[in-house]
């Protein structure tokens, strides 16, 4: 199997041999030392994630993560710019995770791995007797197939993708409705339906009600 | 006393003092002109009576009203009543107008001489009804002061009320000022003294949160500075140590490195002032928060139990738990006299973190929260940062320990199952959930 490629985007150059040199153990890294050079190599070549340093010198890390939002590899901001607007700015405009320096290497690691594992999404989810397929888009319980509209269909998938996420209504709003603005209940409309027809199938308790914070779909034991 | 009791004492006290001095002077101005008015009919009366008996004139007469309130008397100069109208009773001699009681009646007095004789004229009214007239008087006045001081406390508390209501919202404001980011309070009065008040305070507190802020600045400043090299630092120590796994030297300096990122990335939680992902809410279990934090410092006892789930970002609650650890370590010294344990209480679940250490005293305890504070044991930072991280998650940071016993702090935060609507439901067996991975060929 090939390993995953990583593009190392900072300019201090003895934290970056360092990254460099960790990263090398288990992916393929990259090392570049500007913002241009980022988005030129992004553009041109594949990579699974972009370690990215906010804090450039000839761009700012929120612009190139703006650049990149597109770009399918996985975003992990570095930052020693301990604000927390442009920490919320970076998730905002499309990183996945970041980080604040000074960070052991060890914490770095197990965000990159995290990040890795996110990306490696299966293609079905089981839960039980229940079973969702992303690749022919199905829902089936015992082998039974359970009609779902896309919206439910999202849903469920969202919900089995983030196990142990508590969802506010107001974050499935935006995951779900990207160019209409849902009516005021929808998301209660649309969680209480789904759980209906899971109920109905013989399924209950997949997704839970956390008082005051929104739904979630808890990790079960292995 | 509260100033509006005040104001409105002052309102009532006022209105007493300027009622009673107006009323004071009424009342003297008409008892004096009726005084006057009497002395006057009086003297009239007797002047009357002396010409009539220096010089009687025919169908001249002097009848003293049929009332019989007044009293004539010609006196010889014996001292023998010679005439007596209305009472025979001598009437004293008085140089000038005197009031005397006589019989349960007050009488207006004058002497006058009786012509031709040396006898004398002595002439009395009884003046009972004008005092009359002058004690209803006195009563009214009485009466309506009284009602208009009534009144006037009325007014005057309504008015105080009032005019106190801006300083009332003012403190109001005031309270809720929150000390991580102070505000100014908003007023929309005139400017008057209240006015200045106001002025003068969210000028000081526009001067606080200017000084917060540069400290924060600074702080942040300094910590951005540290952050690189101290990463390198940490890093490369860290492999030197894998290099060198014998080395006592190399050992101390990787950990002490260790520590003194752990404690900055505690300062950037500090300056940052808030948390750093309030975007995530996880179901956590603690166990893998404990388990985490044990892999780091091997050898402390660990008494955990079965599953139990809280709602809250695992990186900071495991920060929150390392630092309850370190804690601990440093006040004993080795890892077998710490010991981790989690369990319930209620709806809450606790994280028990004690150690068989020194112990603090009573003030030690006492401050142990505050920002900055250091006393025995490494109490500092990492506390205030455990605190701050348990209240995000809604918690509460407990610490018992007194000399000689040790320590014990408590994290305390609402389980999952008592915020989950429809109760606690532990997850069905047989719904595991699993996920195949994507097949690479088949998906070229």
């Amino acid at each position: 199997m090939e390993r995953e490629r990583i593009l190392i985007v900072e300019d201090d150059p003895q934290l970056a041999r360092a990254l460099e040199a960790e990263l090398l153990r288990v992916y393929d890294a990259v090392v570049v030392a500007t913002g241009r050079e980022a988005l030129t190599r992004a553009e041109t070549e594949a990579f699974d994630l972009i370690l990215l340093d906010l804090g450039l010198p000839d761009m700012d890390g929120l612009d190139v993560a703006a650049e990149l939002k597109d770009n399918p590899a996985s975003i992990l901001m570095l930052t020693a710019r301990a604000d927390v607007r442009s920490r919320v700015a970076g998730l905002y405009i499309g990183a996945d995770d970041y980080l604040a320096k000074p960070f052991d290497m060890q914490e770095l690691l197990a965000r990159v791995y995290a990040q890795m594992r996110r990306r490696a999404r299966p293609d079905v989810y089981t839960a039980g007797p229940l079973s969702l397929s992303l690749v022919d888009r199905t829902c089936t319980v015992d082998g039974r197939l359970l009609e779902l509209t896309a919206h439910e269909f999202n849903l469920l998938a969202l919900f089995l993708a983030n196990q142990g996420r508590v969802f506010s209504k107001h974050t499935i709003e935006d995951r779900l409705y990207k160019e209409s603005t849902p009516t005021s209940n929808a998301v209660e409309a649309l969680v209480s339906r789904l759980r209906g027809k899971l109920a109905d199938a013989g399924v209950t308790d997949l997704i839970e009600t956390v008082r005051g914070l929104g739904y979630v779909t808890r990790e079960r034991e292995p | 006393m509260r100033l509006r009791a005040r104001l409105g004492l002052a309102a009532v006290g006022l209105t007493v003092a300027v009622v009673a001095a107006f009323g004071a002077v009424a009342y003297r101005s008409f008892v004096r002109q009726q005084d006057e008015q009497l002395r006057v009919l009086l003297a009239e009366d007797l002047r009357r009576v002396t010409a009539l008996l220096d010089r009687p004139a025919l169908g001249a007469s002097f009848a003293p009203d049929e009332t019989g309130s007044s009293v004539l008397q010609l006196v010889t100069p014996a001292g023998e009543v010679a005439v007596a109208v209305g009472d025979s009773e001598p009437l004293p001699v008085v140089d000038v107008p005197t009031v005397i009681e006589r019989g349960g009646r007050t009488l207006l007095v004058a002497t006058g001489a009786w012509p031709w004789t040396n006898g004398s004229v002595r002439l009395a009214h009884d003046i009972g009804a004008a005092l009359a007239v002058r004690r209803d008087l006195l009563e009214s006045l009485v009466a309506a002061g009284i009602l208009v001081t009534l009144v006037a406390a009325a007014v005057g508390l309504a008015g105080s009320r009032g005019m106190l209501t801006p300083l009332v919202r003012v403190a109001r404001q005031a309270r809720e000022v929150d000390p991580a980011a102070p505000k100014g309070v908003a007023y929309d009065g005139p400017r008057d003294e209240i006015g200045d008040l106001v002025d003068a305070l969210n000028g000081a507190l526009d001067a606080i949160g200017q000084r917060k802020e540069a400290e924060r600045r600074f702080l942040l400043e300094v910590s951005h500075e540290l952050a690189a090299p101290l990463t390198l630092v940490n890093y490369h120590l860290g492999a030197v140590r894998e290099a060198h796994p014998d080395d006592p030297h190399v050992r101390a300096a990787a950990e002490g490195t260790r520590e003194l990122l752990r404690t900055s990335q505690d300062l950037l939680v500090l300056a940052r002032g808030e948390l750093e992902r309030p975007l995530e809410p996880r179901v956590v279990d603690l166990r893998d928060v404990v388990l985490r934090v044990a892999d780091e410092y091997p050898g402390i006892g660990l008494d955990l139990g079965g599953r139990l789930e809280v709602v809250g970002d695992p990186e900071r609650l495991v920060q929150v738990v390392r630092n309850l650890v370190r804690n601990a370590l440093q006040a004993v010294g080795r890892p077998d006299g710490v010991e981790v344990s989690l369990g319930t209480d209620d709806d809450q679940a606790v994280v028990r973190v004690r150690d068989d250490g020194p112990g603090m005293s009573e003030e030690t305890v006492r401050r142990a929260f505050e920002h900055g504070f250091s006393g025995a044991g490494g109490v500092g930072v990492g506390l205030t940062v455990c605190r701050r991280l348990v209240e995000q998650h809604g918690g509460e940071l407990r610490l018992r320990s007194s000399l000689g016993k040790g320590s014990c702090f408590e994290v305390r935060l609402e389980r999952l199952a008592a915020r989950l609507e429809g109760g606690a439901q532990e997850p069905s067996e047989g719904l595991q959930v699993g996920g195949v991975r994507p097949d690479p060929a088949g998906a070229s």
